[in-house]
């Protein structure tokens, strides 16, 4: 298992959403790509240890871009691998209604999740209400964006896995 | 990738199992940054990883949006620009209107003023519409109203500044006029001063409106600046008109008569409105009421 891959198409998401939110000035409407390459990680790669590396990087990385205190979103991504890897047994997400709805769930505990983890090692308690107003804009945006993401997504990780077997990668 | 759900056997638990505890290892070293990074060394080195590219990134993003901001604002510029040159030319239309009707304001004001000073002629406004092309026929044409009282061949037309000539045909409201600078006209004149009479017959020169004096004794001297005025003798121009001023006097020649030149004080090049002058009014020149010697002896 590549742990490579999903690092780098975590920069690419990071460097993305970044670009999308100064190209079109996106406040509250921008897409959390970096979380769903984490949800598509955890749901194709379940509790696999590749998994769990690739999601604690992104999560760095994206404390790094957001400015958070380091080990925030590593914390967030790792508990959401956990999270979705356990439904990931019992849910098929390979569908549409599937993938909407990992998109969908997926952005309601990403954000939980920061919100907790916030108010328990940063002792934030106002954080709730500026989260609160982006749970609508991000939810949306991730349901939109999941069905689209994740075949991409599971046909590049496939792709790359054929090269690791010709030994290219 | 992984199969999940029913299909994963022992070694795939195993590598969950292995998995999970690598997830809470991760979660541990997680919870011990954000606890205990209090000098946000972490951060800050992590911060400090990613600023290039971050910077990078937020550039190439700044960069669209301010391209994509320039496009938007020059297409409103340019939309705004051709909004404002509609409104320049439509301005310029209605300055350009509004200046011709002042100046026709002042011409007609002019003209009423002829009206003023000569209530004994019944006059008639009319409009000039062409010039002649030539420039020995010196000819204008003209638009009358020609439901208000009869306007006939022969009638004088007067501008303000003096004698303009007569009306040498007519057809319904167009007319005709033959310029005193024609060389088919004649008007009998006198010398404001001298009070010698002649005869203004139009030098139909090709580079200035003029007329001759003709029939002008010897004996007389014209002074240059000179005004020239209708006798009202020929029964077609009234009496009292200027016809322009002498110009040029010629040496004395033998024989009887002084050649002199006269220039009409009006441009016919520049006419806009004129008079067609219908006849006497029967009042006087001020607009009091014409007696005759019997009436006064009444």
């Amino acid at each position: 298992m590549s742990v490579i891959l999903p690092i780098v198409l975590g920069l690419l998401a990071l460097c993305g959403e970044l670009f999308v939110r100064e190209a079109f000035a996106l406040t509250r409407w921008a897409p959390d790509f970096a979380v769903v390459i984490v949800l598509w990680l955890a749901v194709s790669r379940g509790w696999a240890i590749s998994a769990f590396l690739a999601a604690a990087v992104i999560g760095l990385m994206t404390d790094g871009f957001v400015g958070s205190p380091a080990g925030i979103h590593v914390l967030q991504a790792t508990l959401l691998v956990l999270l979705a890897g356990l439904l990931a047994e019992r849910v098929r997400f390979r569908s549409l209604p599937g993938r909407l709805l990992l998109g969908g769930a997926g952005s309601l505990v990403s954000l939980f999740l920061l919100v907790a983890i916030c108010r328990i090692f940063l002792g934030e308690t106002a954080i709730g209400a500026r989260v609160g107003s982006l749970v609508l804009p991000r939810t949306v945006l991730l349901m939109l964006v999941m069905p689209i993401a994740y075949p991409i997504l599971d046909r590049l990780d496939a792709f790359a896995s054929k090269r690791r077997e010709v030994g290219l990668g | 990738m992984t199969p999940r759900g029913s299909s994963v056997g022992t070694a795939g638990r195993q590598r969950s199992r292995r998995g999970v505890l690598v997830g809470l290892g991760l979660l541990v070293v997680g919870s011990l940054l954000v606890r205990f990074d209090r000098g946000a060394r972490v951060t800050t080195a992590v911060g400090w990883a990613v600023a290039p590219l971050h910077a990078a990134v937020t550039r190439g993003g700044q960069s669209v949006r301010a391209f994509f901001l320039d496009y938007v604002a020059l297409t409103g510029v340019r939309e705004e620009n051709r909004q404002l040159q509609d409104e320049v030319r439509t301005l310029r239309g209605e300055a350009a209107r509004t200046a011709d009707l002042a100046q026709e304001n002042a011409r007609l004001r002019h003209l009423l003023d002829l009206g003023d000073r000569r209530k004994d002629l019944r006059l008639r406004a009319a409009r000039v519409v062409a010039r002649s092309s030539s420039e020995v026929f010196r000819v204008l044409r003209l638009t009358i109203d020609v439901g208000d009282g009869p306007v006939e061949q022969g009638m004088a037309v007067v501008a303000p500044e003096g004698v303009v000539g007569q009306i040498r045909s007519l057809a319904g409201s167009r007319a005709e006029v033959l310029l005193i600078t024609d060389p088919r006209s004649a008007v009998d004149v006198v010398l404001e001063q001298s009070r010698a009479r002649a005869i203004a017959v139009g030098s139909g020169e090709n580079d200035r409106y003029a007329a001759h004096l003709r029939y002008l004794p010897q004996s007389v001297s014209p002074i240059r600046g000179e005004r020239v005025l209708t006798t009202g003798d020929d029964g077609r121009y009234p009496r009292g008109l200027v016809v322009g001023e002498v110009v040029e006097v010629g040496e004395p020649e033998s024989g009887p008569f002084k050649k002199t030149t006269i220039r009409p004080l009006m441009d016919p090049g520049t006419l806009e409105e004129v008079f067609v002058v219908l006849g006497p009014s029967g009042l006087n020149a001020d607009g009091s009421r014409y007696e005759t010697e019997e009436r006064k002896k009444k």
